[in-house]
This record gives structure tokens, sequence and C-alpha cells, in this order.
């Protein structure tokens, strides 16, 4: 039988820092062949001896089985810890967990995908994935808002990304310093939905970020005519073991882990205990 | 009865543990002030097989309230220590509703994702059933088809019915009948025993006044009465102490925490058990906390036990053990919530 709790060895080959408390790590495995294959939308439990485990998002390419990054905003112990490491440093990893983005169901489909801070880091492997495979997807667009441009992951790939074949990237943050030179929109994502012109024929949305964001986020599609089974999220809840045991995430009869974090948006709402 | 049943006289009782303990760890209930507690038996100490309830059930023996999983250097990573054991443990006077929470425990802890913990526990443990009967007032684990205060079957290595002078007990599984295998110290099974048996099974099952009706209907039923305004009421007494949970032979949950030892540079990963009653158990990052509020949690821990859990496992996570009513220091009992709900008295 298979320790399941047992991290794996992997190597920190490259930190790049992406806000004032956000970095993103690309990590190596030294064990299993150093391969990693996973899913857009599936976590790995982050490991350091001394503080634990935290669940974090993967954030590259699912393409590149080489190496992987984990993009980290510092906000308590552990987290606040992986801001000092540098490449070179050693941490454990278990992985891949939970379930994906509809990256199938959305072929031949048009794709919206609407993001809230650090909520683009659970999207990015699906974007990378869609720009592999552009001619299986229609139209996409790419939605994201945050608190104010500082905050924003990412920003030296959106032009790379608004190049691809009919791609369109917006942009909104909810503040601008009075100083600052901001072309793009201002206010929470939702704004979005009016520049962006989006239609409900033949779409799929995908959403991530603050609970409360997904619920504006997904209510305003619905008021545009969508339906709850067009449109998936991420959910976030605390979680201890990744492999439905410890009984942390667990939302009605689903442990988030293993049958989430990604949910059709109806299945979602039947839940109790959220904010959707 | 088949000959794999045997009669052992109260009075042969103290020379039959004395050879257990020769080959085995045992561990059994003993009068602990007001209660009772599974204790691991020295030779010569006396376990307490008529019994009501002890406050923890025997899961600790398979799910330990802490538990470590490895141990760490900062330098050269973890390595797994699973603990050795000499001997097999013999779990002994399980009583019919906790010997089905292990099978429910075995489920949770099974599945795709088997957790090695656990298994390397259960395989090394043999439980030593006793029919229960002492019910009291907040059993009610004849609300549920397969339980009863007795087991058939299943669920047991070896099943002991208590018979005035007497113990009857039969095997269930291989290892089982190797603990009734020494000449001279059983008597044969007689049709009087079984008879007997039959008489006491019959007089504690009226003993189980307390009772949830209708369970197949259940999951439907509270989702119909989720927002019903018993919940807010027992909320308000809840002290979110968590003891129903800790005491619930049938809950899981753990954290999961690093202890550091002294130099910082070593240390264990441990588990510990949690609750679901406790603030911050669904609280993640930047504050957020779905179930901030009492009566979310409350009502969290009666919908998972008695909604959820079938979609999860395949069984209700309910044994009709009574303790979470039995140790509530609010006299929270969800036995008397569905009354409530129903409009009805809990006595059937
Ligand atoms: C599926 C999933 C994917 C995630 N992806 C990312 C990501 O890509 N990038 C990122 O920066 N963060 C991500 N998070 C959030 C991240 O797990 C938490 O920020 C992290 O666990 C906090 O750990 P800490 O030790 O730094 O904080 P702590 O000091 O433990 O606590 C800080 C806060 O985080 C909460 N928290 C503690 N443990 C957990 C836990 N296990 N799960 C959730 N919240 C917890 C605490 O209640 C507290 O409010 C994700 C969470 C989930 C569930
Ligand atoms: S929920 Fe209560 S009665 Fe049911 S098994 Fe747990 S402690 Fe016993
Ligand atoms: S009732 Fe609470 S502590 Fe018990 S298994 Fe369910 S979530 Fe875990
Ligand atoms: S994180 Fe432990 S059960 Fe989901």
């Amino acid at each position: 039988m298979l320790n399941l709790y047992m991290p794996l060895k992997a190597k920190i080959i490259e930190v790049k820092k992406q806000t004032h408390d956000t970095k993103t790590f690309t990590i190596r495995l030294f064990e299993n062949g150093s391969k990693f294959g996973f899913k857009p939308g599936q976590f790995n439990m982050v490991s350091l001896p001394g503080f634990g485990e935290a669940p974090i998002s993967i954030s590259s390419d699912p393409y590149n089985n080489e190496t992987f990054d984990h993009t980290i905003r510092f906000v308590g112990s552990l987290t606040n810890a992986m801001e000092s490491f540098r490449e070179g440093d050693i941490i454990g990893i278990r992985g891949a967990y939970g379930s994906s983005w509809p990256v199938d169901e959305a072929k031949g489909k048009n794709v919206i995908v609407v993001a809230g801070g650090i909520g683009l880091a659970p999207i990015r492997p699906f974007i990378l994935q869609m720009f592999h495979d552009r001619k299986s997807y229609g139209k996409i667009q790419i939605l994201y808002g945050a608190r104010g441009s500082g905050e924003m992951l990412f920003t030296d790939e959106f032009e790379r990304w608004g190049r691809q074949p009919d791609t369109e990237v917006h942009l909104t943050v909810d503040r601008v310093a009075p100083d600052e030179n901001w072309e793009h929109n201002k206010g929470v994502v939702t704004v979005l939905y009016e520049i962006a012109r989006i239609d409900p024929e033949n779409t799929v949305v995908v959403i991530c970020g603050p609970e409360i964001m997904m619920r504006f986020a997904s209510r305003g599609l619905l008021k545009k005519g969508f339906y709850g089974p067009q449109i998936y999220l991420s959910l976030e809840r605390r979680m201890k073991c990744g492999i439905g045991k410890c009984g942390h995430c667990q939302l009605g009869g689903c442990f988030v882990c293993k049958h989430g974090p990604v949910f059709r948006y109806d299945q979602a709402r039947e839940f109790h205990d959220t904010l959707l | 009865m088949e000959k794999d049943a045997v009669i052992l006289l109260k009075s042969k009782v103290r020379h039959w543990l004395d050879l257990l303990l020769e080959k085995y760890v045992v561990c059994a209930p003993v009068k602990n002030k007001a209660d009772y507690k599974f204790t691991e038996l020295e030779p010569g100490m006396e376990p307490c097989l008529s019994y009501t309830r002890t406050l923890i059930p025997p899961k600790k023996y398979l799910h330990p309230q802490q538990e470590t999983l490895f141990s760490y250097k900062r330098t050269d990573g973890m390595e797994a220590q699973l603990p050795e054991f000499e001997k097999k443990t013999v779990v002994l006077g399980v009583h019919p509703c906790d010997a089905r929470a292990i099978q429910i425990y075995d489920v949770v802890f099974g599945g795709d994702l088997p957790d090695i913990y656990y298994w390397h526990r259960r395989k090394n443990t043999i439980i030593v059933a006793i029919s229960c009967t002492e019910p009291d007032e907040n059993c009610f684990c004849m609300s549920f088809s397969d339980c009863g205060p007795t087991l058939d079957k299943k669920g047991y290595d070896l099943l002991l019915t208590d018979l005035g002078d007497r113990y009857v007990m039969e095997a269930g599984s291989l290892e089982g009948s190797m603990l009734i295998q020494h000449p001279g110290l059983f008597d044969r099974v007689t049709d009087a025993d079984i008879q007997a048996k039959g008489r006491a099974l019959e007089i504690a099952k009226l003993r189980v006044r307390s009772k949830i009706p209708d369970i197949k209907g259940l999951p439907a039923f509270l989702e119909r009465h989720y927002e019903h305004d018993v919940w807010a009421k027992e909320a308000k007494k809840c002290v979110s102490c968590g003891a129903c949970t800790m005491t619930c032979p049938t809950c899981f949950c753990y954290h999961m925490e690093d202890f550091n030892r002294f130099n910082l540079s070593e240390g264990e990963r441990v588990r510990i058990w949690d609750s679901c009653q406790l603030f911050d158990f669904a609280e993640v990052a930047m504050g957020e906390n779905f179930r901030r509020d009492r009566e979310a949690r409350l009502k969290w821990r009666i919908y998972h036990k008695l909604a959820y859990w079938p979609e999860q496992f395949g069984t209700l996570g309910c044994t009709g053990c009574g303790r979470c009513a039995h140790y509530c220091m609010a006299d929270i009992d969800m036995t008397r919530s569905m009354a409530e709900i129903r409009g009805e008295s809990i006595y059937a």
C-alpha cells in the first residue's frame, strides 16, 4: 500500500516575482524520474517541513511535464516561509489532486475566462492548453480583474495572449491610484461583461477568484442568458490531506479535494455553506 | 450452532484473559470514575464487560487521537516509520454500535485512496464484540435496519453474549476462532443456551426506546427541513466544544501539524483529531469562513451523518450509539430535534 501522505522531494529551479506578495516558483521533482503530469485546474499539497502543508494550484503549462509552477501568495505561516525560498531549495510535493477545468467539454465552443486576483493562477494552465490546441476551441475571451494594477499576475504575458488567433484579453481594476497611467477598465470584473459583449450561444465559462466574486460573476452571466451547466468554477476550501480523508473540505456529499475543486455552477449551487 | 461457538463460564473468564495476555495486547473497557474507558489490560486487571458506553469509542485504536505520520530533517527530507507491533491487539468488549462504526471506518479509510496508517493498525487488530444488553435512553441503534444490540455474522472476529453466569462465544473469522481453542476451558453450547441468547437479545431490543423513524427517507426529510427553526434553537444552546464529534465512533476528521524539536531542524508531522464544530474548521485564507455560524456547524454535523454520508460512503454515518447526546453538556440530541420537526415524541 502506498503512503499517500509522503511528499516527493522537489527542487525549486526558478523564482519569479509577480506582485509585492506573490511569487511563482518553478519546480522539478527529483523522484519519480522527475516527470510530473497534471490536468489544468488540479492542485498539489506543497510541503515545507516545520510548516506543514498547503493546497496550491498548479499554474503552469500542462504540456510541460519536466517542471511545473506554483504561484503563491504570502498570507500565513507556510506561505510566508515560502517567500524566502530560492533556487536550489528543497520542498515536498504531493499531487496532482482534484478535478480539472472542462478541457474536453469546451472543445468546439467559445470560451470565456473570468478571473479575479490570485484566481488567474489556477486558470492559466487551461489558457495555455487552449493555445497549444488553438483550433479545437472557438473564440477565447479572458476577463481579468484585480484590486489594483499592482495586484495583477502574469502581466508580462497578456500581450502574447492577446496576439493569439481570435483571442481577447480584457482587464479591469477596482482602484486606480491618482498618479497612475491605467489605460484599461475600472470597476469589478463584471463591468467587463459589457465591454467584451459576451454571448451565451455555444459558450463555456470558467471562473476563479474569491467566492464572493464568483457569486457576482456567475449571477451576472445568468442575467445575460447563460445556463448553470455552461459555467464552471473552482472552490477553495480548507484542505489538510488532499485525498478525501481529513474531512475539512467537505461540502454536501462531496470532498472538494477529490470531486472538486472545479465544479459545474449548477452543481455547486446545490451545496449549503457557500456564498454562491 | 456451529462448532465455532463455545460457552465460557464467567468463573473461567480470568483464566481465558490470562491466556490471551500471553499472546496479545488486550484492550477492554474498565470502570473510570462515573464512566468506562477502553484501556490496555495489565496482568490481573479486571475488564468490565457489562457497561453502557465508553466516553471514547474503540476507534482510538485504529485512528489514534494523535498519530505521527513521519519524521523529517530539514536537510535531508522525510522518512515514514510505521509503528512496529510485536503482538496483535485484541479489542475486547466492543459493543455492536462501535463494531459497526469500525465497518464504516473501513470504508472511510479505504476506497480508491486507502490510508496506510489506518490499515496498518486495522490489520493488527482483532475485534471481540459483545452483544449489548445494557442500552439506555440515549441509544437508538434500532432505528437502523443493520444495527441493534447484536451483530449478524459480520463485523467481528469473536462475538460474546452475556447469558448470566456464562458467555456464549461465536467466531466470525479464523482469527476469532483461534481465541477459543483452549481444550478444557470451554463448554459445549446447548439448545438452552441458544434460547437464552434469543431471550436476552429480545429484552435488550425492547430497552432501546429512542428511535429515528424512516431512515431511508431521512436525507430527503432533512433537506426539506434545512431551514427549520429547531436548528437555530439548538444552536443557541451549543457551545461548540466538539464533544459530540470526539466521542462519535464514526467521526474521522483530523488536522495535520508539524511539531518541531527544539533545534528547529528536525520534527514530526502528526495528525490530530479535529472537529467540524470548532470555529476555524472551515476557515480558509484571507479569513473567509464557510461555517462561521454555530448553526451552520451544528447542522453540518447532523446532515453529514444522516444526509450526506450515504452519497459519500454508501452507508449512514451514525450507528445510534447515543454518545453525541449523552455527552452533550447543552443537552442537544438529534433524535429529539428530528422528532420536534415531525411534531412527534421520539418514543415510538
Ligand atoms: C484547491 C486550492 C488551491 C489553492 N491554490 C492556491 C494558489 O495557487 N496560490 C495561493 O497562493 N494560494 C492558493 N490556495 C490557498 C492556500 O492554500 C492558503 O493560502 C494556504 O493554505 C495558507 O497557508 P498558510 O500556512 O500560509 O496560512 P495559515 O497561517 O495556516 O493561515 C492563513 C489563513 O489561511 C487559512 N488556511 C490555513 N490552512 C488552509 C488550508 N489548508 N486550505 C485553505 N486555507 C487554509 C487559515 O484559515 C487562515 O485564514 C489554494 C487553496 C485551495 C483549497
Ligand atoms: S452521531 Fe451520535 S449517536 Fe450517531 S454514531 Fe455518532 S455519537 Fe453515536
Ligand atoms: S460530523 Fe464533523 S467531525 Fe464528524 S465526520 Fe462529519 S465533518 Fe468530520
Ligand atoms: S482535504 Fe482532506 S478531505 Fe479533502
